[in-house]
């Protein structure tokens, strides 16, 4: 336990350090950030002027160098685009991305897990057929398409819901939060909804079909035989032993959604980190999009040491040794 | 507990409507976010036209663009290098201080330091004296015509206000840790700054103490930047918001024929138009020897057969108009004389191009920007089939705008797609400068490799010295017809202003995108 | 638990055996067809005693075990006959009331007991969690009283640790242990136990069949033991049903069946018991293999591979018959010729 928490941080550093690596050898493609500073109208000199005093003169390898030595000590740089410190920018975005992140989370495994179930269990009932097609659509519609959708019907048509937007949002102490509004929680349900769709068809299909795996093993033949309920056969035995794989992947997704986030945050102007990494690539923001990267990078990793710990406490075989 | 939420629902009901009923709302959305609040940080257009209304320079442009006075009642010039400016008196910052000439040359110290984006925009002038509290003498370094023009662009800084918040220099994104001027800001302007949170939302509110008589009647502005154009047309259509610029070509229809909403229309400034690589020996990758571009004949060629109508028609939806030349009407020192184009006619193009000696055509390395300009992508994309029946094979790359922005003066473009506007100058001074002038030291950044005419680059630096309008305007004029007949430029056309609003809102469209809320009324 | 066994007791009248098989016929509906995978089984097993059942693998042993404990793969399905459960009969129950018998008067014990345990549950919970599904009203403590019992009755040291720890920390020969302890939960009349010693180890395998043993003794459980090692029956059983191709062939004592077998399959059979208890790779005596299910022959079943077989034999069905100390379905002994 203490092993695998000391290899993931020492990962962790690693991890870092190739992704904002491999986004400084990115930064020679996009163009620079001079001309959004300095206008159109500037001369060549004071181009030259501000690329040396950025730094963008330097090799790659030197940019790099410098943003290591500067983020190791929490200096990530002001951004070019906001005028801000990166990490006063990061921090006030990183509470509307991980508040919609994790309630897309919350409602793909809510709606898509007892899915998963029921479509496990009456494999060729109506409702299952009609579920497993809506996923099917689900899985294959883009996210923008399903945001714009609901925006031309809750906003446009009907007028309920605002198309942008977080709500009001409440401040304790450096986090904001849009779950005590109600105009912040309305403000959630489309952007979740968009974010969660994919999620709840994949998890669904999972689920069912890892249940359906399960349902051949010969502990739940055995766990019938002992004369236990279905309810204790399908929701206690089979459920848990599907659950395995679903943590997986749920891992795994929660850090994808990290980045189809932006997509989500860009079609409901939701104040997050996506939002910002998209204006900040517009912008060749340079300490922005370095910064956000590292961010990523730290976020998958970190998602992956606690997938490790939960399989720990839900499977007792990893436990041993 | 039911009847408690009938009776919140109620109150607030009463709360909003009361609330509705004496204030005047704008809610407008834009795609970019406000940089900073700091009038110096950055020369960015929308920037600097929110921030129009809460700073003032010495002078404005007013609905018509043309120049008055705002914070200079009056100014004379004494020399040729020297001029006179005196102050408005009785003018007040919005944190109540009051408006004198060391916040004048406070605020030309502070622009005019190394590193800030607005140097090369002070650059001509020598020092700023004071005579009195209300009076200034500048020096300028060498004649020039267009100092007024420049100072519409230039705000004026609170010396006070700018000191006691650490602020005394424009943010040097080099070495410092944060901007104080990203969240506060005070000005003389029409409207205060009351709530900022950057990239959510920012109010703005009627300043009751301004120096002029309002015109309009709006006591707030609610601003919010919507990146996805989509959403924001959406947002106008629910009625969320009431105004947002820049309607996209496709939701123009959508916006007219809802009730309550309308479209204005207005000219823009800017111009499109292809550049070319005139001066290389070699067109890398053409598959002829020599350089094809360098040939006036070819370049005809290539303009007479783009079918402007057609796309104006098909891509522009009507909104725009066909030019011969980079100067818009809007423009001092127009002349509509000149703005004739060689008409669309491919036998015609076809035959210049055997005269030149490229009968059976060439590839033509083609880079367009997607998303600078209205339907940049689509009507590069028109362009590609439109040449290839005259036999040009062209490749087109796309780019981002800040790759485009990055590569194009780098000179890595041998045929481009560019808009030129000719702001915030509003002269045709700086759009000759920056692409029409052979690319030295200062001039001709935007024209790399490109057109070149020793005595057009003559005429040009006169232009920008010559204070007589006659004379300049011959100069002008003679310049743009020089550089029409040698096809400089590919010219394409005049991007039209959509901006889709309320029927609530009565908005002045002018021509350099402003936008201007002293102007506005709401019903 | 008191209960359950004066329950039992009651239940218990010696002329009614606890397992009592009719001409049990199941089917398997495919594609407008039915495939008959048993046809026409009958036995019945008394207290106490352990019914051996043998057969090469597809011959419907484990299928007559599930349909017994009512969990027939659909669409599988008792097409005829009757089961009876000390003179309950039990094969036209509903699904709920069938359930109520499973664990608690049938306890079924699985031939790998490596995958017989869901590997992310204690034992101990498996375990009081079968006891309360059986005694519902029964305390927690109680509960897990008797877990401890039972698992200290099949023979696991240490029950208190044991209790708390999770299959994978069993071996193999254990986990069969903790099966049969959890088959007991219930307090059964009736175990049926589908080949409990197959996976195991050769010395594991005579300890749990002792330990079957003892329980058929000690408890007067009656236990069907499923298995295709003439040397398993040959060890624990008392009676053996010999089964092909959905068939019952013969059936009778152990010593009668082992020593004097009159089917011309058992005889095959147990020419092939090799020395040790080891498992025959396959019935050396007899040529060929159990035909598939679907293409079982007309007439004797058996008749493309006996050394006897007449023109009879492919044409008409041998019933089981009494032949000497054990029944037989076979011509041979019906009139003493299969010409």
């Amino acid at each position: 336990m203490i092993s695998l928490l000391a290899t993931r941080l020492t990962s962790v550093v690693l991890v870092m350090l190739v992704v904002s690596g491999l986004s400084f050898c990115v930064f020679n493609f996009l163009g620079d950030p001079v001309n959004n500073i300095l206008g159109v109208n500037a001369t060549l000199e004071q181009r030259e002027e501000l690329r040396v005093a950025l730094g963008l003169d330097q090799t790659t390898i030197v940019q790099f160098w410098r943003f290591v030595e500067r983020a190791a000590v929490g200096d990530f740089g002001v951004s070019y685009r906001n005028r801000q410190p990166v990490i006063d920018l990061m921090l006030v975005r990183l509470p509307a991305t991980l508040e919609l992140v994790l309630t897309a989370t919350l409602t793909a495994l809510l709606i898509g897990i007892p899915m998963g179930i029921y479509t496990a269990l009456r494999p060729k009932g109506l409702l299952s057929r009609i579920v497993q097609l809506v996923s099917l659509l689900g899985i294959s519609m883009p996210q923008f398409l399903i945001g714009m959708l609901l925006i031309l019907i809750f906003s446009v048509e009907l007028r309920w819901l605002s198309a942008f937007g977080r709500g009001e949002t409440v401040r304790i102490g450096w986090w904001t939060t849009g779950l005590l509004t109600v105009s912040g929680l309305k403000a959630l349900i489309m952007p979740t909804i968009t974010l969660a769709v994919f999620q709840i068809s994949m998890i669904m299909r999972l689920v069912r079909g890892e249940m359906l795996e399960v349902f051949r093993a010969d502990f739940i033949k055995f766990a019938r035989a002992r004369g236990l309920s279905d309810r204790a056969v399908y929701l206690t035995h089979a459920l848990r032993n599907s659950l395995l794989p679903v943590i997986t992947v749920v891992g795994l997704q929660i850090g994808s959604l990290i980045a189809f986030a932006i997509v989500v945050e860009a079609v409901f102007q939701w104040p997050g980190m996506g939002l910002l990494i998209l204006q900040a690539i517009e912008f060749a923001d340079f300490p922005v999009m370095s910064a956000y990267l590292a961010f990523v990078g730290f976020s998958f990793v970190m998602i992956n040491l606690i997938v490790d710990l939960t399989y720990l406490l839900v499977d007792p075989r990893m436990r041993v040794k | 507990m039911k009847r408690y939420l009938k009776v919140l629902l109620l109150a607030s009901c009463a709360a909003l409507a009361t609330g509705v009923a004496h204030a005047n709302t704008l809610r407008f959305a834009e795609a970019q976010e406000i940089s900073s609040m700091d009038p110096h940080a950055a020369r960015e257009d929308f920037t600097l036209s929110l921030l129009a209304n809460v700073y003032e320079g010495l002078v404005r442009w007013n609905a018509d663009l043309k120049i008055e006075p705002a914070l200079a009642e009056s100014w004379e010039a004494l020399s040729d290098t020297k001029w006179k400016f005196n102050l408005r008196k009785n003018v007040k910052f919005h944190n109540g201080n009051p408006f004198t000439a060391d916040d004048v040359i406070f605020s030309f110290t502070r622009a005019g330091s190394p590193g800030s984006p607005f140097a090369g925009l002070l650059e001509p002038i020598k020092e700023i004296t004071k005579i009195d509290d209300h009076t200034i003498e500048m020096t300028l370094k060498r004649k020039y015509a267009l100092l007024l023009n420049d100072f519409a662009g230039w705000y004026i800084l609170d010396k006070e206000f700018q000191e006691s918040v650490g602020a005394e220099k424009p943010i040097d994104l080099s070495t410092t840790t944060g901007g104080a001027m990203t969240t506060q800001g005070v000005g003389t302007g029409p409207f205060k700054l009351s709530e900022r949170q950057p990239d959510i939302r920012t109010v703005f509110v009627k300043n009751p103490d301004w120096w002029d008589k309002p015109q309009h009647n709006i006591d707030e502005i609610v601003y919010t930047p919507i990146t996805n154009a989509a959403t924001r047309v959406a947002a106008l259509l629910s009625g969320e918001v009431d105004f947002i610029r820049n309607a996209p070509s496709q939701d123009i229809a959508r916006i007219e024929s809802t009730p309550g909403m309308k479209i204005m229309r207005a000219p823009h400034l800017r111009n499109i138009f292809f550049g070319m690589d005139q001066q290389s020996a070699e067109l890398e990758g053409s598959g002829v020897k020599g350089n094809p571009l360098a040939d006036v004949r070819v370049r005809k060629a290539i303009y007479q057969a783009i079918d402007i109508e057609g796309i104006k028609r098909s891509i522009m939806r009507d909104n725009s108009r066909p030019t011969a030349v980079p100067l818009a009407p809007e423009l001092p020192f127009y002349d509509a004389s000149l703005d004739e184009r060689f008409p669309f006619d491919i036998e015609a193009s076809k035959k210049l191009l055997e005269e030149a000696g490229y009968k059976d055509g060439f590839t033509l390395p083609m880079d367009c920007p997607a998303g600078s300009f209205i339907n940049d992508e689509r009507i590069c994309q028109a362009v590609v089939g439109m040449i290839a029946k005259v036999g040009i094979k062209a490749q087109l790359n796309m780019h981002t705008p800040v790759q485009f922005d990055t590569e194009l003066p780098a000179g890595k473009y041998a045929f481009y797609m560019l808009g030129w506007a000719g702001l915030p100058t509003i002269d045709a001074y700086n759009i000759m400068s920056a692409t029409f002038h052979t690319p030295t030291g200062d001039l001709g950044a935007w024209n790399p490799k490109g057109y070149s005419n020793k005595h057009v680059d003559e005429l040009i630096e006169k232009i920008g010295t010559e204070y007589e309008p006659a004379k300049r305007q011959e100069m002008i004029s003679e310049a743009v017809k020089t550089h029409r007949d040698e096809v400089g430029k590919i010219m394409l056309h005049q991007q039209f202003l959509t901006w889709g609003m309320s029927d609530k809102v009565n908005a002045i469209v002018p021509a350099d995108e402003y936008t201007r809320f002293w102007y506005y009324t709401m019903k | 638990m008191i209960n359950g066994n004066a329950a039992a007791a009651e239940r218990r009248e010696p002329s009614v055996p606890v397992l009592d098989v009719r001409d049990l016929r199941i089917e398997f509906p495919i594609r407008e067809k039915a495939l008959v995978a048993i046809d026409g089984v009958s036995f019945s097993i008394g207290h106490g005693e352990i019914l051996g059942v043998v057969g090469e693998s597809g011959a419907g042993k484990s299928l007559t075990g599930s349909a017994l404990i009512g969990l027939l793969q659909a669409p599988g399905h008792i097409a005829a006959g009757t089961i009876h459960l000390s003179g309950q009969r039990i094969d036209n129950l509903p699904e709920t009331e069938q359930r109520r018998l499973r664990g608690k008067r049938i306890g079924a014990i699985f031939q790998d007991p490596l995958t017989s345990l869901d590997p992310l549950f204690t034992v101990g919970r498996q375990l009081t969690e079968t006891i309360h599904t059986h005694f519902p009203s029964m305390s927690r403590a109680d509960a897990k009283g008797r877990a401890m019992q039972l698992l200290a009755e099949v023979g696991i040291a240490d029950p208190a640790t044991r209790f708390d720890q999770y299959p994978h920390q069993f071996s193999g020969g254990m986990r069969q242990r903790i099966v049969i302890a959890l088959a007991l939960a219930g307090e059964p009349e009736l175990i049926i136990a589908d080949e409990p010693t197959t996976a195991l180890d050769v010395s594991i395998q005579a300890q749990i069949l002792a330990l079957l043993k003892r329980l058929a003794r000690t408890r007067d459980t009656a236990i069907m033991l499923v298995t295709h090692d003439m040397g398993v029956i040959a060890e624990v059983a008392d009676r053996v049903a010999v089964m092909y191709a959905g068939r019952l062939v013969e059936i009778g004592p152990v010593e009668d069946i082992v020593r004097r077998p009159n089917h011309p399959y058992t005889v095959g059979l147990m020419a092939s018991i090799p020395p040790l208890h080891r498992q025959p790779e396959r019935l050396a005596q007899i040529s060929g293999s159990m035909p598939r299910l679907g293409s079982w022959p007309t007439g004797c079943s058996f008749h493309p591979r006996c050394p006897h077989a007449g023109p009879r034999c492919e044409v008409s069905t041998p019933l089981l018959m009494p032949a000497g100390a054990t029944a037989a379905a076979c011509f041979l002994h019906q009139g003493g010729t299969a010409l």
